[in-house]
């Protein structure tokens, strides 16, 4: 008996001896999977350009405002607008990267400089008293959309007018800080992440909470969550609790260009998922990683098949009425675009979290 | 006859062995260890900030069935409750105020594992019944602060089940994992395991073994046989030293591979109790018996000059161990009364020592309907709960429940008159296609958590 308890027990020793030694023997590898790649395909094709592409549009976007600022003009406003146009849009390719020095000490950038609806009365407030030192955390009176409030509500002539003379001077004061304060914002988080982020992020190529894969999961889940839940959701009044829709609180409500941004957000978050660079050219995403999973093949077919759905609500929905318009006077496309997100969601997140095995809380879990 | 030679020798057996002693330095070992654990314990949970993570920051909490009268005491009484436990661990490992310390520790420990099922841990159930165990017994009787304070205190020798006791507690969880672990997802499909081997790809040493197909056939293996047998290998005297290697090999790994925080730290501190001897030994000279399980003489007497002092223990503390140990092997069992798919709708899953037994996770959508005006809304989660608490709820039916008869409650405040409450959850179990939980026509807002199945929980099939 003793003889036999003995071997049994040699031949568990032997099997975690082998284990925790790791000898060599014939490798035979399932799909094995590089995060590490992944992460440095993201970081350096996908999430750097992303934040470069916007930093640059900021300083043409502040070159435009200083310069219609000191002599309004009809033509100098289109500029500017142009200028915002495509910061909000190069906004979209960045605003899902919302972790490591996008997470401040006052903040995350995503809530620092994209805060929606503008505070219309706000703003006025902080102008009418000459306040325009943003020592405060109403973040709702600064940032892309309190910039979109000054530069688009209203007639052309009427913004010109409201930032000509003596009456003007504070309003430019107050854009050109909010100017100031928004780009400093945003380009304090690219530096970090070309001085070192970067290379920080690709190393943590684990799956634990805090690698590099976990964090962009989850970057990647809230800001799809906020396409859902406040693009759409909110104004559309489909949220519990709300008796009405909310036309007003769309994003960029004042320039219109809520059906725009949404799809280029949407199509943003779809790149890191799909592994595609800010170029449009193939870089290893979350795609490739399921690919080299069990069951992965299951899970890319089943998100792929979604978001078909998904684009061709998208695709219902006219872009050529802003969509606070729509609310009030077709709702249903947009409806249809929220509930077909929703259905979405499992496989981006819940689904894709599981199979690959993705820690999502710094939490302890259940011993073994 | 035979039968009754068995019983007369089996109540001859346990007669000596209600008497039979055991050094009462071994129980004083279980009792510094623990508490040495549970300080390193307490304070990491301190220092990493999850008191107000867990208990401080989140709204709501999900408290367990008839203990909703534990509420989390907030900033700064939870910090304060910490500090209390804090102090009392370190109590229970000096022995100083042995009885107070232990019986704090078990009472702040086990208030704060009830305050939310969300952070329900196997190990922190094993520790409050170890802290229970311990306020119990004589283990502050040598090697103590109150030993030293007061020598009256001090004895040579403790009944030998109280150290019984302990191994038989290790060993129901070690035997239950593995019994959690019998099923053909763990043994032929290698799952969950063949979803974490490729997540540990980059642990340092092992981290190429995870990427071999084999791999997680040979650890979903290994692991059952090990929770099945180490008991076995530790009681006995030849194999013990190896199967001790094998504990902290087994921990090692799992704790690297797994975010289980203390738990391999616990386990490999605390099956050193095997190691302790729960006889008392022949050169311990002033005991006058030895009751030996082996030897033909069933006492062995020894030549002494004194009797060993003893600490006794009131019968009563006899009868509630042993009764604490028939319900240990009876309630993992409970599932089969009210669960037909126990992984699925977890309903008797706590309590089970079910350790990584499974790779489960939902997506939970809640809508909430006016009953009068029909007007209908989903709920954004984020607004409620944390990223754990939501992660834990959405898939678990009786937290989905919890959670839909809160939402009822608060936005009925909100003005919606009597909500209704729908949820849409999808759960995928060991990668499977996601399937529906929960009924998605059913108000959750009008059903209770029952004993039996509950019939808002969908089949898995």
């Amino acid at each position: 008996m003793i003889t036999i308890l003995r071997y049994a027990c040699g031949v568990i020793l032997v099997g975690f001896a082998l284990v925790s030694t790791g000898c060599t023997s014939n490798n035979n590898p399932t799909q094995e999977f590089d995060r590490k790649a992944m992460l440095a395909d993201l970081s350096a094709k996908l999430i750097v350009p992303a934040y470069e592409r916007v930093d640059a549009a900021m300083l043409r976007l502040q070159s435009a405002i200083n310069a219609f600022t000191q002599a309004p003009s009809q033509t100098l406003l289109h500029d500017a607008r142009q200028q915002w146009d495509s910061v909000a849009y190069a906004w979209m390719d960045a605003v899902s990267f919302d972790f490591g020095p996008a997470e401040t000490l006052y903040g995350n950038l995503s809530v620092n400089i994209g805060t929606f609806p503008a505070d219309s009365v706000g703003i006025e407030q902080f102008i009418a008293s000459g306040d325009t030192a943003l020592q405060n955390f109403e973040r709702d009176t600064r940032g892309l959309y309190g910039i979109e409030y000054l530069l688009f509500a209203g007639s052309d002539q009427e913004i010109v007018d409201q930032f000509t003379g003596a009456g003007g001077q504070v309003r430019s004061a107050y854009l050109r800080s909010i100017m100031r304060r928004m780009y400093g914002e945003l380009h304090a988080v690219y530096q970090e992440w070309t001085q070192s982020y970067a290379t920080s992020f690709v190393s943590r190529n684990g799956t634990d909470a805090g690698s590099g894969t976990s964090e962009l999961f989850n970057a990647m889940n809230i800001s799809y969550e906020m396409i859902k839940n406040y693009k759409l959701g909110l104004p559309l009044g489909l949220r519990a609790g709300q008796t009405s829709v909310e036309p007003t609180k769309v994003e960029a409500y004042y320039s219109g260009r809520s059906i725009e941004l949404i799809t280029r957000h949407y199509h943003a978050v779809m790149n890191i998922w799909d592994g595609r660079a800010l170029d449009g050219s193939k870089i290893l995403g979350f795609k490739d990683y399921l690919q080299a999973l069990p069951s992965g093949d299951r899970l890319i077919d089943e998100t792929l098949q979604q978001r078909k759905s998904v684009d061709s609500a998208l695709a219902a929905v006219p872009t050529t009425t802003p969509l606070s318009d729509q609310i009030v006077t077709n709702p249903q496309p947009a409806i249809t675009l929220q509930a077909e997100l929703q259905k979405l969601t499992r496989f981006l997140k819940s689904e894709l979290s599981s199979l690959t095995g993705l820690a999502i809380t710094y939490a302890s879990g259940d011993g073994d | 006859m035979q039968v009754a030679t068995a019983i007369s020798g089996l109540s001859r057996w346990w007669k000596e062995y209600q008497h039979a002693l055991a050094p009462a330095r071994s129980l004083a070992y279980v009792r510094i260890i623990f508490g040495a654990l549970m300080v390193v314990s307490c304070t990491r949970f301190i220092a990493l900030g999850w008191i107000d993570a867990q208990y401080i920051m989140p709204r709501w909490h999900f408290p367990f069935e008839g203990f909703e009268w534990v509420t989390t005491l907030g900033n700064p009484g939870m910090y304060i409750l910490f500090g209390v436990m804090l102090t009392a661990a370190v109590g229970v490992m000096l022995g100083a105020w042995y009885r107070v310390s232990s019986i704090v520790f078990a009472v702040a420990f086990t208030y704060v594992e009830l305050i939310d099922k969300t952070y329900y841990l196997n190990h922190y159930y094993f520790v409050s019944i170890m802290a229970f165990v311990l306020c119990l017994l004589p283990a502050h009787r040598t090697l103590s602060v109150d030993a030293w304070r007061r020598p009256h205190l001090k004895v040579d020798a403790v009944p030998r089940w109280s150290i019984d006791v302990i191994k038989i507690q290790l060993s129901i969880v070690y035997i239950f994992a593995a019994i959690a672990k019998m099923n053909s997802a763990w043994l032929f499909d290698a799952m969950p395991l063949r979803i974490w081997m490729p997540a540990n790809d980059t642990l340092p040493v092992v981290g190429w073994l995870m990427t071999l197909w084999w791999t997680p056939w040979v650890f979903s293996w290994a692991g059952m046989l090990y929770d099945l047998t180490i008991p076995f290998w530790l009681l006995n005297r030849r194999t013990r030293p190896y199967a001790y290697v094998a504990v902290i090999c087994f921990h090692t790994i799992t704790g690297m591979m797994f975010q289980i925080g203390v738990f391999p730290l616990v386990m490999t501190g605390l099956t050193t109790v095997f190691f302790f001897p729960s006889t008392m030994s022949a050169e311990d000279k002033r005991t006058t018996w030895v009751p030996s399980w082996f030897s033909k003489n069933r006492v062995q007497s020894v030549a002494s000059s004194a009797k060993p002092t003893q600490a006794r223990i009131p019968r009563i503390v006899g009868y509630v161990m042993g009764i604490h140990l028939l319900l240990q092997l009876l309630l993992p069992w409970r599932w089969m009364l009210t669960s037909d798919d126990l992984f699925w709708d977890e309903n008797g899953y706590r309590f089970g020592w079910r350790v990584m037994a499974m790779e489960k996770a939902g997506t939970a959508l809640f809508t909430v309907t006016d009953r009068e005006t029909g007007k209908r809304g989903y709920v954004d989660n984020a607004e409620f709960l944390n990223s754990h608490q939501e992660k834990q709820m959405a898939m678990q039916p009786d937290m989905i429940l919890q959670y839909a008869h809160k939402l009822h409650d608060v936005y009925e405040q909100r003005g919606v008159a009597d909500p209704i409450i729908q949820a849409e959850v999808w759960v995928t179990l060991n990668g499977a296609p996601s399937k529906l939980l929960i009924d998605p026509e059913v108000d959750l807002s009008r059903e209770q958590l029952g004993w039996e199945r509950n019939r808002w929980v969908l089949a898995r099939r």
